[in-house]
């Protein structure tokens, strides 16, 4: 019995020390490598007028639960310990543009000393998007496991396109209306047009953007996100 | 005495589990009893506007990028701790309107001169976490290690893309398009000078 109780003894202490020195080596041993795997270059004429940065905390809960039936006796039961929960701040950049690649003489209409020059609609586009990896938090039960980097990956994803979602509730079109008149007024009054001659008028819409712009309502979000990554 | 919650559970799914065999040794066809479910969408939470400001970026030439960040952890008793992300990002190169004196564009007769900035890269920010995936995980992982591994990426997105060849086709591309557009609006002859970039990415 002593002999037994030597050898569990000595098994632990083993495993201690050998677990103290595999610690001690995780620091320096690191490696870390980059590999190219796509790059698409594309010409562009687009003139950003807006920036909006959007700030979300993402949140999954994640409770599982017991479900089925038993002799005809359906049941649902959350298991206490099978919860767990993140929470994932994410910082979004979006921009909106106006594409100047299509922009010919059919977009400039000169007569009795007045300009008017209609513009494509603004787009919108989400140029960046960063976790703040340091104010991740997640909390999990006994019977789960961490909330893999593949999840959180999904999370982020999700994230966003709620915020492009609501879209429409920020008004960042309109903006980008106003800040592209207000961008090109100057210029174009430096050619010589009195301010009350220069008339700008967006494609998709009849309203008119003066140098003091009136409200406008609607306009196209187009936005190249895909849905799956 | 000590209140053990998670024995309850145990009990129960060794309840279901004879139930199943009981079942099934009387020839019931049963089927599995239980299932477990869990969701995998995120929750309804708002989203605030940090800010929305006027901004003058005209961009000619984007790069769309995307760079595999490895990274190894090594044990000495054990295998090693990997994880492998593909990083997503579009490098906008172009010229900022913030940059440019109030005399950038002057006008004589029908001729329009222009004298521009260095194109550069118009956000610094350019990388898209949303659009950037896990492509394999092994072990744990810090959030300081997962913020290394995203400047990596950014540090190797710049590299790689800002390149003087990039920002040459950058800047003719600029000159085209000032050019038509300048000549839409009606001047004959479009000078334009662009700043010369620097060569450091």
């Amino acid at each position: 019995m002593r002999s037994i109780k030597y050898f569990v003894l000595s098994t632990l202490l083993c495993t201690t020390a050998c677990r103290q020195k595999e610690n001690i080596s995780e620091v320096p041993t690191s490696q870390d490598d980059t590999t190219l795997l796509i790059q698409r270059i594309s010409e562009q004429s687009r003139l950003y007028t807006t920036e909006c940065l959007v700030h979300k905390i993402v949140t999954h809960d994640d409770v599982l639960r017991l479900q089925g039936s038993i002799l005809g006796m359906k049941y649902d039961h959350a298991l206490d310990l099978g919860d767990r929960k993140i929470a994932i701040p994410i910082d979004v950049t979006l921009k909106a543009y106006i594409d100047f690649s299509s922009f010919d003489e059919g977009n400039v209409e000169k007569k009795d000393g007045f300009i008017h020059i209609t513009l494509p609609d603004p787009e919108v586009e989400v140029t960046a998007s960063k976790v703040e990896h340091k104010q991740v938090r997640q909390y999990t039960g006994f019977l789960r496991s961490r909330y893999s980097d593949s999840e959180m990956s999904d999370f982020t994803r999700q994230g966003v396109e709620s915020i492009i979602q609501s879209l429409p509730e920020m008004g960042l079109i309109q903006k980008a209306r106003e800040n592209a008149a207000t961008l090109l007024m100057p210029i174009i009054q430096r050619m010589g047009y009195e301010a009350d001659h220069i008339v700008i008028t967006f494609r998709n819409d009849l309203e008119k953007t003066s140098p003091v712009p009136t409200p406008m309502e609607g306009g196209t979000i187009l936005l190249n996100y895909p849905t799956q990554p | 005495m000590k209140k053990r919650p998670y024995l309850r559970i145990i009990l129960y799914i060794a309840f279901l589990v004879a139930m199943y065999l009981i079942l099934t040794w009387l020839g019931k066809g049963a089927k599995i009893p239980f299932s477990l479910y869990h969701n995998k969408a995120i929750d309804k939470t708002p989203a605030h506007i940090i800010h929305m400001e006027k901004i003058g970026e005209w961009e000619f030439l984007s790069i769309r990028d995307e760079e595999l960040v490895d990274t190894v952890k090594k044990h000495f008793f054990r295998p090693g701790d990997q994880l492998a992300r593909i990083y997503s990002g579009t490098l906008r190169l172009g010229i900022n309107f913030d940059q440019c004196d109030s005399l950038w564009a002057t006008y004589l007769g029908d001729s329009a001169i222009l004298s521009l900035p260095a194109i550069d890269l118009l956000d610094q920010n350019f990388i898209d976490e949303a659009r950037s995936r896990s492509f394999f995980e092994r072990g744990e992982w810090s959030a300081e290690e997962r913020e290394e591994m995203y400047q990596r990426a950014q540090t190797r997105m710049k590299a790689r893309c800002l390149t003087p060849e990039n920002k040459k086709r950058a800047e003719e591309n600029a000159r085209t398009q000032l050019e038509a557009l300048f000549r839409t609006m009606g001047y004959r002859v479009v000078e334009i000078t662009i700043a010369p970039s620097s060569s450091q990415p």
